[in-house]
């Protein structure tokens, strides 16, 4: 058979896989794939054993490392090119082999398709895995039906292709079942054999692992089209394919001579014809990238966040629409203003409302785990930070974030020997190797780690009272009374600037000015860049100025604090900011006046509220 | 090439692949004239001055010492040394040979040379000395396999290893296990396997259900393959048994319901930690499954946990304490409680109860009991003391102790010896006794203070420990990335035989409801 495809098909293919290229490096960005998907790959005696118990498995294993190079964005995009390639020339194949001819531009469907299940980001499943031995099974056994004349024989290939399809990838079933059943019912005479594969196929289908079944049936509406679309693509595809050469067969005759060369007409027409289909499929990416860019701008938040690049996710939070700023993202955004020192001068930039900090629970919500226990060791809760990541590491099992943050915790609790099995495990993993080697080398340096300037620095944090039944965590308050909590820790630790700028900014956005009041005389113990002036005199930042002069100017009395500045010009944008308030007739002009020159002031916050100012 | 060439070539290619294969057998490198080190290699695990079983599965190791090339020669008296030379410091040992070795020389010595080949030639490393004990180890264990648990235990499974070779089984996984029907049992907490007599017939199990389920928490009873579901609670509600024990004639069960309740500490190496607001013993007739108490053993002004009867049925002991009177400051006063070993008498054949008698008192031995386990032949009891409460596992001073039940004369004044020999600095508790009664195994987390690795001692005919070495495994750094901690160990004679599809089976049935019972009715908890 000579599936060798006109330069034309070269050229569409170039352009095709171009765009995929282009269009997942720079538009789906494959390091936010595998940051949402985690795909962990040990190499480590043991780790693939894991996958060879259960069907499926080895195809979990083996995305798990292809997926390995989505965390460079450059090398992901060509992996994941290098697989739509794959599925776009086994399509060809596939239908080539059952039709004796190609068909044009059918290749691409597939692979649009599985650029829409990319772009779910968080779906693990290894779909192009188990689309290409589905496939390279089908066209296997397409051939050997026609090689093959004993239905026995034919019988018990399909029997053991189907379960190596199962064992091998799962769901690879689903596209080798149908397709092999109904190359079988096309022979004739007799359809039974067909039919009873058929039904082994369903059978088997319904019987298959609740993964499966709940592929056609997720909540997803993503997902449901991207795999029913596939599903119908190969079963109707094959079935009117076969249903055509049938009819071919049926009415076989002398194929008209084709007269050379075609008028321009025609060659306008397939020109049209080829530019059409082509021009569907971008219009169905950009949709597909449409409809996914609310969880792309949360990922890359997430992503951002968890590299700790805090401009990158300032940048990012400003991509984010008002509903998605929740406790999470806040405190996400919040945090990365905290470590480039502008908490305290622009939180109110971005979307203010409820506590600063997520809620310190038990939730079967990875990212919120993961957080909340980043959270805690950031504070210097070190022993929470302990509990809630051995939780963690239930939800995550082997998630090397987790490993990370644990090993951390275990070094700055001195327990260096619970440390070293963290990171030892962790050297295993292809993603977090070299970073738990380097670790593991500076422990044999260093003991202690008295050199490690952040370990001090939680150390000094680290809570040593001991509280059996936490007061943050009364019955009243399940989720932690966090005011007590950020009080804890800066009675451990007064310079526990996280703890001092999180406790005034709840009070801020709490708008509890007699709290902050009471609050700010611990600022004389905090110390950092935004207490610095660039005349390199000690100032306070803006936020906590603008609270302490709306103090000042509604007792009328002089605030004197040690380490805390009140600018002249604090003084002068409130007395402005008072003068529009009382000029405005209504509340509603007031905020227009005031929204170009006011709306990132804590006094615009604490008049109109809560609300996305931006 | 000319034909006689040929010839002479396709000659010499088998002598050659045989001197080849010759050459690369363990033992060929030339290591006389190697330099000395005189000390000992570092290995890990460390394997040095112990006794071991003669079933025992080989010592793979790791050695740590920089070399490019590495050799374990293994040498006894009887039969010829094996040895083992790896391009990495690595060493496994072949298990054949390994199994020759010490069948031929059970109750002999084992030494165990290193031999490390670096840029000067070979240096060997001084003789470590171990000894093949005589006496075999039970070959099976039974333990629970899990992270380290906070709340959670939705990673959790029942392993059985064969102590002979690296053979692992999974008994039961509560997520992969599913009945015959293909249903899961929703990540079900499963702990305090139990065996009768050292055989697998008859187990029991308890089983919590996990959150959002609608299973209550009962015990699971496996008798010859079949598992069956046994409600102990108090008119449907409540705990169930948790900690149980099989009265030697397999005919009666004695145990605990505990209303347990977890806390975490914010500061401190431990951060769990657990109390017990309230237990009771009760008991359970296997024949016809009626759930009942005697009040001698639920004392409503006591604590009573943990039962294990002595080998000859006639006594069941167990761990008490008095039950504090602020009920509603319970959790802070968790360091205040300590529990003593009592026991009382049971006659089986009448089925009389005698009164509780204190063996040893937590005021005289400064310490909580918990985990009494008794030799098979009756003569030691062990258990775990520890500052306080009942959950030695989280308490970094939990230690072995043993008692010496032929030298008491008067309970009470029993001088239990606490096993400095095979105890750790940090958390060692959960033993199994063999069913020879010569070796020991317990769970310690001496290598880090959070994973529990599982240990093995042989005991002397004098009531003395030798040195404690660690369970093999296939990978000799295994220990150092296994994030995981072994649990519960049982030692067993024979392979469990219910399957784990029959467990998650009776799991989700329905339980029976225990008919009424003829003697003391079963209490609510205090």
């Amino acid at each position: 058979m000579d599936i060798r495809r006109p330069s034309a098909a070269i050229v569409h293919d170039a352009v095709f896989l171009a765009a995929c290229l282009a269009y997942v490096w720079v538009g789906i960005d494959p390091r936010l794939i595998y940051h949402c998907q985690r795909p962990i790959f040990y190499t480590s005696p043991g780790f693939l054993d894991e996958f060879l118990r259960y069907p499926g498995g080895p195809a979990d294993y083996l995305y798990a490392l292809v997926a390995q190079a989505y965390a460079f964005a450059g090398w992901g995009a060509i992996v994941l090119t290098a697989q739509m390639a794959a599925v776009a020339a086994l399509t060809e194949v596939y239908f080539t082999t059952l039709a004796g001819r190609a068909l044009p531009l059918v290749r691409y469907v597939p692979a649009l398709l599985l650029l829409s299940e990319v772009n779910l980001y968080y779906d693990r499943t290894p779909m192009a895995l188990a689309l290409l031995l589905g496939l390279a099974l089908a066209i296997l056994f397409v051939r050997l039906s026609r090689q093959w004349s004993d239905w026995a024989a034919l019988l018990a290939a399909f029997a053991a292709m189907l379960l190596a399809a199962y064992y091998l990838a799962g769901m690879a079933i689903v596209f080798f079942a149908p397709a092999a059943a109904m190359v079988l019912i096309a022979r004739r005479p007799t359809r039974l054999p067909g039919i009873a594969c058929l039904l082994l196929a369903v059978a088997l289908l319904a019987a298959a692992p609740a993964s499966a079944r709940g592929w056609f049936t997720d909540a997803d509406l993503r997902r449901v089209v991207v795999w029913w679309g596939l599903y119908g693509f190969y079963a109707l595809g094959t079935a009117m394919v076969l249903g055509g050469a049938a009819g071919t067969a049926r009415n076989r005759g002398p194929r008209p001579a084709i007269a050379s060369p075609r008028p321009r007409k025609w060659r306008l027409a397939a020109g049209l014809a080829t530019a059409l289909p082509l021009l569907g499929l971008g219009f169905v990416a950009a949709l597909s990238y449409h409809l996914n860019g609310h969880d792309r701008n949360l990922a890359a938040l997430d992503y951002h966040c968890s590299r700790e690049d805090w401009p990158a996710v300032i940048d990012a939070s400003r991509r984010l629409e008002s509903g998605d700023f929740n406790s999470l993202t806040r405190y996400q955004v919040n945090l990365a203003l905290y470590e480039m020192n502008r908490l305290g001068d622009d939180m109110f930039r971005f979307p203010q409302a409820g506590s600063l900090l997520p809620e310190l629970r038990t939730d079967r919500v990875l990212p919120h785990m993961l957080r909340i226990t980043d959270l805690c060791l950031r504070l210097g809760r070190v022993d929470d930070a302990e509990r809630f990541g051995g939780e963690t590491m239930v939800l995550g099992k082997y998630d090397p974030r987790i490993y990370r943050l644990m090993a951390e915790v275990n070094l700055v609790k001195g327990q260096t020997g619970v440390a070293r099995k963290f990171l030892t495990a962790l050297s295993y993993e292809v993603g977090s190797a070299a970073w738990a080697r380097q670790r593991l080398r500076g422990l044999d340096r260093d003991p202690q780690l008295n050199g490690d300037a952040n370990v001090q620095l939680l150390r000094r944090r680290m809570l040593r009272t001991d509280d059996v039944l936490p007061v943050w965590q009364r019955a009243g308050k399940p989720a932690g009374d966090m005011e007590r909590l950020l009080l804890d820790q800066l009675d451990q630790d007064p310079s526990n600037r996280m703890a001092f700028e999180f406790l005034i900014g709840s009070y801020l956005v709490a708008r509890d000015v007699p709290a902050i009041v009471a609050a700010m005389p611990r600022i004389k113990d905090i110390s950092g860049p935004a207490y610095i002036g660039p005349d390199g005199r000690r100032r306070t930042p803006r936020h906590f100025q603008e609270a302490m002069a709306m103090y000042a100017g509604s007792t009328g009395q002089p605030v004197n604090i040690e380490g805390l500045d009140i600018q002249p010009e604090t003084m002068a944008r409130m007395a402005v900011f008072k003068r529009i308030m009382d000029q405005s007739p209504t509340r509603e002009a007031a905020r227009e006046a005031a929204w170009s020159n006011f709306r990132d002031s804590y006094f615009f916050y604490f008049v109109f509220g809560p609300g996305d100012y931006r | 090439m000319s034909r006689g060439k040929r010839t002479l070539v396709w000659a010499l290619l088998p002598a050659a692949a045989a001197a080849a294969i010759w050459g690369l057998r363990p033992g060929a490198e030339s290591l006389s004239g190697c330099t000395e080190a005189h000390r000992q290699a570092a290995t890990y695990p460390d394997y040095s001055g112990i006794v071991i079983p003669p079933n025992v599965a080989p010592l793979n190791l790791k050695v740590r010492e920089s070399g490019r090339k590495f050799c374990l020669r293994l040498a006894c008296q009887a039969g010829p040394p094996v040895e083992v030379v790896s391009a990495n410091a690595n060493i496994a040992i072949p298990l054949a040979q390994w199994r020759r070795l010490l069948q031929a020389n059970a109750g002999g010595e084992l030494r165990m040379d290193i031999y490390v080949e670096g840029e000067g030639g070979w240096t060997h490393f001084d003789t470590v000395r171990n000894r093949i004990a005589a006496e075999e180890i039970d070959p099976y264990v039974v333990y629970r396999y899990l992270p380290p648990v906070y709340d959670k235990w939705g990673q959790m499974s029942l392993r059985q290893r064969d102590l002979r070779s690296f053979e692992e089984r999974v008994l039961f996984d509560n997520q992969r296990s599913r009945d015959p029907e293909g249903r899961s049992i929703g990540g079900a907490c499963i702990n305090c396997h139990t065996f009768l007599n050292h055989g697998t017939d008859r187990m029991l199990l308890h089983f919590r259900p996990g959150s959002g389920s609608s299973q209550i928490p009962a015990m699971i009873l496996v008798r010859h393959g079949r598992a069956e579901k046994v409600d102990t609670r108090v008119a449907g509600k409540g705990p169930a048994a948790a900690y149980i024990a099989w009265h030697p004639s397999g005919k009666l069960l004695a145990f605990s319901r505990n209303s347990l309740a977890q806390i975490f500490h914010t500061a401190g190496v431990e951060v769990r930690d657990v109390v017990d607001r309230d237990s009771d013993l009760g008991l359970y007739a296997v024949d016809t499954g009626q759930v009942y108490t005697v009040p001698e053993i639920s004392r409503p002004d006591r604590l009573e946990t943990f039962p294990t009867w002595s080998p000859d049925g006639r006594y069941l002991y167990f761990c008490s304490a008095p039950a504090l009177a602020d009920k509603r400051n319970l959790l802070l006063q968790y360091d205040k409680i300590q529990y003593d070993l009592v026991r009382i008498a049971y006659d089986a054949a009448a089925g009389r109860w005698g009164q509780v008698e204190t063996v040893v008192a937590a005021a005289r031995l400064g310490k909580s009991i918990s985990l009494p386990q008794i030799s098979p032949d009756g003569r030691f009891l062990m258990f775990c003391g520890h500052d306080y409460g009942s959950f030695p596992i989280f308490q970094p001073s939990s230690d072995l102790y043993m008692l010496d039940l032929s030298l008491v004369a008067t309970p009470g004044e029993a001088a239990p010896r606490r096993l400095d020999e095979i105890n750790s600095p940090r958390s060692d508790s959960y033993h199994t006794w063999s069913s020879n009664g010569r070796w020991v195994l317990f769970s310690s987390k001496r290598e880090d203070g959070l994973f529990a690795r599982l240990y093995i001692a042989h005991l002397e005919a004098g009531g003395r420990f030798d040195k404690p070495f660690v369970l093999p495994q296939r990978d000799p750094e295994f220990y150092s990335r296994c994030l995981m901690t072994y649990n519960r160990p049982e030692l067993v004679a024979e392979p469990v035989t219910v399957s784990d599809a029959e467990l998650a089976r009776a799991i989700d049935s329905a339980a029976g409801s225990a008919p009424a019972a003829p003697g003391e009715p079963w209490q609510p908890l205090k």
